[in-house]
Formats: C-alpha cells, structure tokens, sequence
C-alpha cells in the first residue's frame, strides 16, 4: 500500500471543475514532484491531500490513517508548506517557530530542543532572535520551509517552495529536504513548474493538466519515453498552419516559429511546404520536461495564459 | 494552541504601533480633550435653583417633592405659579432648572414629573441636573438611603466635583468608541491571515476548525479587556472619574461590550474584501455607529428621533448601561440587565451572521 494516496480526488467549483477524478500513489521516502502550469489544479489537488479544501469527492490517505475518518492523526503526519510566505513578519524567527509547533502535540521539554533543530536546519541557528521582517527573501523561504516540518511529518507537502528564491537558497533548500528525506525518512511530495527543480529532485513525476495526471513516470523513464522537441521556423501566413497540419499532430504555435516533436517533424515539413508555408529553419531541443510536458498536453509549461 | 494564539497576538499588538496608539492612547487624548470641554461649560458651583410649581390640589407626593428640595443643600427652590412661569424663570436663566408636578404625580404608574431644562445647557450640565434631581426626587418618594439609584452631594466651590461631571460623560464614551475600533483589529487580523497563508497552514495541523477560530478570537478579547480597564483605569487616576459602587455591573457591562466588539470584528471578516477596503468601510461604520450611539455626542442632547435611532447600535445601549452606572450611579445590577442583553444579543447576530458567512479560504 502507498504511504500516500489519493484515489479519485475531484475539486468542483461552481461550473468549474479544478480536480478531475485524480489518482495520485507516492511510495515512503520518495521525493515525488507534481509538475503543471498555472492553473492545472496542482495547488487544489496539495491542498485537498493536506485537508486545506474539502475535496468534492475522492479519498485520501497518508500513513494508513484516512482523512476523512482520522483527521487528526492523518494531519498529524502532514506537514504543508504553502506557496506564501506564511509567517508573522513583526515576530522572531523562533516566535514564529513556537507559535506554528503549537497545534501539534510535541512534548513540552522537547519544543525548546525541535525549534532549535528546525532553525539549524533552515541555517538561521544565528538570526533565531531577530525579527522576520528584517530576513533576506531566501531567508523567509527557508524559515517559511521549516515552519511545515517543526513537528517531523512523515508526509512533506511543498507548494512550490522557491517561488522569488536566490539560486543559493534554492540550493539550500533542496538540500534540506534530500537531508530530511536521507535522515528522517521523509517523503516529500513537491510542486512546481520549475521544470528544471522537479529533474535535479524527484524520483518520480506527475504531469497534471486540467485538473487530471496525463503522465506518471520515474523522471528518467519519462524523458527517455520521449523524443526531442523541434523548434521549426517558417515564413507565410501563420494563420493557415492550422488548416495545414493534420489534426493528429500536436504542436505550439508562436508567431513564426513551431513546437513538434522530432518524431512528426516529416509529416510538418510535408504540410507546411504543401500549404505554401516556407520553412526557413529546424532548430532541435534537449529532451526535458518541458518538451514532454508539451507533447502530453500541447501546452507549454510555463504558459499562464492558457 | 489557545495560549500560544494568546502570546502571538500579544507580541503582535505590542509590536503595532497604530493599534497601541488606536486602541490605548488616542481615547485618552479624546477622553482628556472632551471631558475639558464638558467640564468648561458645567458652571453650577453651589447647588442649583429649581423653579417648581406644584398647584394646591398636588397630592401628598408632589408636596413632599417640593418640601425635600427646599431641604435638601444641594437645591433651591423658586416656587411658581404656572408653568409658564416654570418655563421663564428655566428661559431667563433664574432657574437652573424647571420641574413641574401635576395633581395625581405618581411617576410608578405612569405619571411624571415635567422637566425643563435650558436647551442651551452643556450635555454634562444637563446630565448632572438631571441626575441630581432625580435623587433628590427618589429619596423622596422612596425614602432616604433606600433609593439605590441616584446620588448627588452638594457641590464645594473646589474643582473635583465639577471636573468628575464632566468626564463621567467622556470616559465611558470614549471608552466604548475605541473599544469598538477593536473591531477592526480584529478583521484586519483575520485577513492577514488568509492573505499570508497563515490559514492554510493552520487548516493543515490537526487543530479542529472551532479551535482554530476561538484561538484567533480570545486573545482579542483579552486585548479589548485590557484596553477598557486601562481607559477607565486612567479614567480614574487621571481625570478623578468616579466608578460608583456598582463594581459588578461595571464588569458586566465591560465584557459584554468587548464581547460585542470582537464580535463584530468577526462579522467584518467575515466579509471579505481587500484590508485597504476593510480598514476604509470599518473606519466610516464604526465611526457613524459611535456617532448614532452618543459616543462622541451625548445621547441626552440629541433630539428623540436621533436617541431612538442610536438604540440600532450596541454603543447607544453600552453607553445607556455606563450612564446608569457612572452618572446616575445606580447600584443594582438590574439596572444594566437591558444594556447587557442587548449588546449580548448584538454580539450573538454578529457571530451567528459570521459563522454562516465565513471561510477561512
């Protein structure tokens, strides 16, 4: 049985359905990244596994402990870190710190020696006294990370950790969480669209878009599943490359430039050129998620507006 | 959670300078400034004159009325032969005050004395004459030392006397309109929270929902109870506010209007919005509610249809209970019952609209 799973989660909206019937299993001690755009249903999914939202329908597990019959204990396992900044600013570090470990039942004679550990691990052993508000960005980050796991969770829910970081506290951070999951045995399960976070630290990945998972692979497994992306540039009217390319192929239109996979790269050639279209261009691109990402979904990732 | 909910906010409010100064030390200077101003225009040094007309078929209680203020030291009566007279003699000023006692006076079944009173007196004059002849009058009908409800003494030429007249008017009302800015604090407080994720957090932890609300609500509570302590507590040292001797109506009285204010602090989160439009539509209603209430302009001054709309706000109905307590110095709890179930009930609406209306998403 999975450490965490989520069978048929749905999330509804009014009209719009946010999570559609996800599945979702992450084993113990995974570092499991959930990759989608803006608006995929990412965040809703997290917050449904966190008992944030209540979800439509659908369960979920963590540790054999049910949320919808043993909530304390199941959130007791939990430990989520939101996408903001969820800290008071006018309070210490180690307020804030002792403030967050209260909901949880933590020995007292051990929050003194837990809010300790949990500032060493966030590096800020040194600034503990000294109010948030006057943290760097990278600092608040990694206090913000520390403040999810000051009661040990099993379970370590991220929502997208390192929006506004430095590279170097992107890197504290990363470090932080392989050394919780290599010394407390943590599983962690990660959001982002930070394509190149989810590849450096997850085992496994899970695409989701529309509120559903379109793939659920090893992260080798998926870029070695898929062939390269082509950035193809042409000159004509762009308007007709939708009427000229067969329906069955996906593709990113930009302006003048396509995104196809390598594999469908004749068949576009072949339309283009019939339709009138010149292909001025072929430029190949390294397989990564993104490319996968795109060939799943015919999306790119990091496109908010759709 | 709930004492570390408490020691957060403390630390937080310690830490906030506009609320100290919102909440703590703008009422004092209000209190300070407003009760001058009463007290400059209350000029009665040494008792007052009632001009009073009682005809010869005035029953035995009306006559005992107009005997005891020929006694007592505090009064002196002008006995008039109409009520025109009464009326004049309260115009040109001869009078203090006017009191007129029909026949068949018995004012437990509904039949009254009339009181004139210059419409040009001072809100804290008039509550003073007021209040002082309706002691007068109950020690009277009731018998001296039974009557509970009102005290007056016979003013020394000193200034005490005269200052505490004044701010038994200013204190509670200014007391009572801070008290109610706590209502913002409160869903400024609340929405910080949902903004920054502080929320979701929470949501997260095994803190049941009821848990997490009382947690954000009870510290305000004890902040609100501090601040009512600490402005009456300077009422006293500061401006010789007297408190009266009704400590348990008092403390009643207190709590259930700082029940009320996180209440409606409550309700004002419960509504969502932006903090900017929160602490603009919060500022304008509390204040328009304080205004209707007689916080800022005493109730007595206000014509009848404004004094029966105030009765819409808990600060109309607090400053009715603080009135009967600190002028009238009424020593039965029974005398704060209405205030009290008032602005319970205020409270209880406030809350009850909240818990349907709120999420903490």
């Amino acid at each position: 049985m999975s450490f965490l799973a989520a069978n048929t989660l749905r999330k509804v909206y009014g009209d719009n359905v946010a999570v559609d019937n996800l599945d979702l299993s992450v084993e113990q001690g995974e570092i499991f990244g959930l990759l989608g755009p803006n608006g995929a249903g990412k965040t809703t999914t997290i917050q449904m596994i966190c008992g944030v939202v209540t979800p439509t329908s659908g369960e979920v597990t963590v540790g054999g402990f049910s949320l919808s019959k043993e909530a304390p204990k199941f959130k007791a396992s939990i430990g989520y870190v939101p996408q903001d900044l969820a800290l008071y600013e006018q309070m210490s570090a180690r307020e804030n710190l002792r403030f967050f470990a209260s909901p949880y039942d933590i020995p007292r004679h051990e929050r003194a020696a837990r809010v300790d550990w949990a500032l060493e691990l966030a590096g800020l052993q040194a600034r503990g006294n000294e109010r948030v508000k006057n943290f760097s960005g990278g600092m608040k980050r990694r206090l913000n990370l520390v403040a999810g796991l000051i009661h040990k969770p099993k379970l370590l829910v991220l929502d997208e950790p390192t929006v506004g970081v430095d590279p170097q506290s992107r890197i504290f951070l990363f470090d932080a969480i392989r050394r919780l999951r290599d010394e407390e045995g943590t599983t962690v399960l990660y959001t982002s669209h930070y394509l190149e976070e989810v590849e450096a630290l997850c085992t496994r990945v899970a695409i989701v878009d529309h509120g559903k998972v379109v793939a659920c692979q090893p992260v080798k497994a998926l870029l070695q599943d898929s062939s390269a992306t082509l950035r193809i540039e042409f000159a004509g009217d762009a308007s007709l490359v939708e009427a000229r390319i067969p329906s069955s192929i996906r593709y990113q239109l930009d302006g003048q430039e396509l995104s196809i996979d390598m594999q469908d790269c004749g068949a576009v050639v072949s339309a283009l050129q019939a339709g009138e279209l010149q292909v001025c261009s072929i430029h190949s691109q390294k397989v990564d998620l993104e490319s996968v990402f795109l060939r799943l979904t015919g999306r790119e990732l990091r496109d908010e507006e759709q | 959670m709930i004492l570390a909910s408490v020691r957060k906010d403390m630390l937080l409010l310690a830490s906030d300078r506009g609320a100290v100064l919102s909440l703590f030390l703008l009422p004092l200077i209000f209190m300070g400034v407003f009760g001058s101003i009463f007290q400059e225009s209350n000029g009665e040094p040494d008792g007052f004159t009632v001009a009073v007309y009682a005809s010869e078929n005035a029953n035995s209680r009306a006559t005992d009325i107009v005997a005891g203020l020929g006694e007592h030291p505090a009064t002196k009566v002008l006995q008039s032969k109409s009520i025109e007279a009464v009326r004049a003699a309260v115009k040109n000023e001869t009078a203090a005050v006017g009191l007129v006692l029909p026949d068949d006076f018995s004012p437990m079944t509904g039949k009254p004395a009339r009181l004139f009173v210059d419409s040009g007196a001072s809100p804290p004059e008039r509550v003073a004459l007021e209040g002082a002849l309706s002691r007068i009058m109950a020690e009277q009908l009731y018998g001296k030392g039974k009557s509970t409800l009102f005290r007056v003494e016979a003013a020394e030429a000193g200034e005490s006397s005269e200052l505490s007249s004044g701010f038994q008017v200013s204190v509670p009302g200014n007391a009572v309109l801070f008290c109610f800015f706590l209502a913002m604090t409160v869903a400024l407080s609340f929405m910080e929270d949902r903004r920054t994720g502080v929320f979701r957090r929470l949501l997260s932890s095994p803190a049941p929902k009821w848990s997490l609300l009382l947690s954000k609500l009870l510290p305000f509570f004890l902040i609100g109870i501090i601040q009512m302590v600490f402005l009456f507590g300077m009422g006293v040292l500061a401006f010789g506010l007297d408190l009266g001797n009704n400590y348990a109506g008092l403390a009643l009285l207190t709590v259930s209007i700082v029940l009320c204010a996180v209440s409606l602090g409550f309700l004002m989160a419960s509504f969502g919005g932006t903090e900017k439009q929160v602490g603009g539509i919060g500022s304008i209603l509390l204040l328009v509610m304080g205004l209707l209430g007689g916080a800022m302009v005493p109730r007595m001054v206000m014509p009848s249809l404004m004094k029966t709309i105030g009765f819409i706000t808990p600060q109309a109905w607090a400053l009715d209970g603080y009135h009967a307590l600190l002028v009238s110095q009424t020593s039965t709890l029974g005398a704060v019952f209405a205030p009290v179930a008032a602005i319970v009930g205020f409270a209880a609406v406030f809350a009850g609209i909240a818990l349907l209306r709120f999420r903490f998403e």
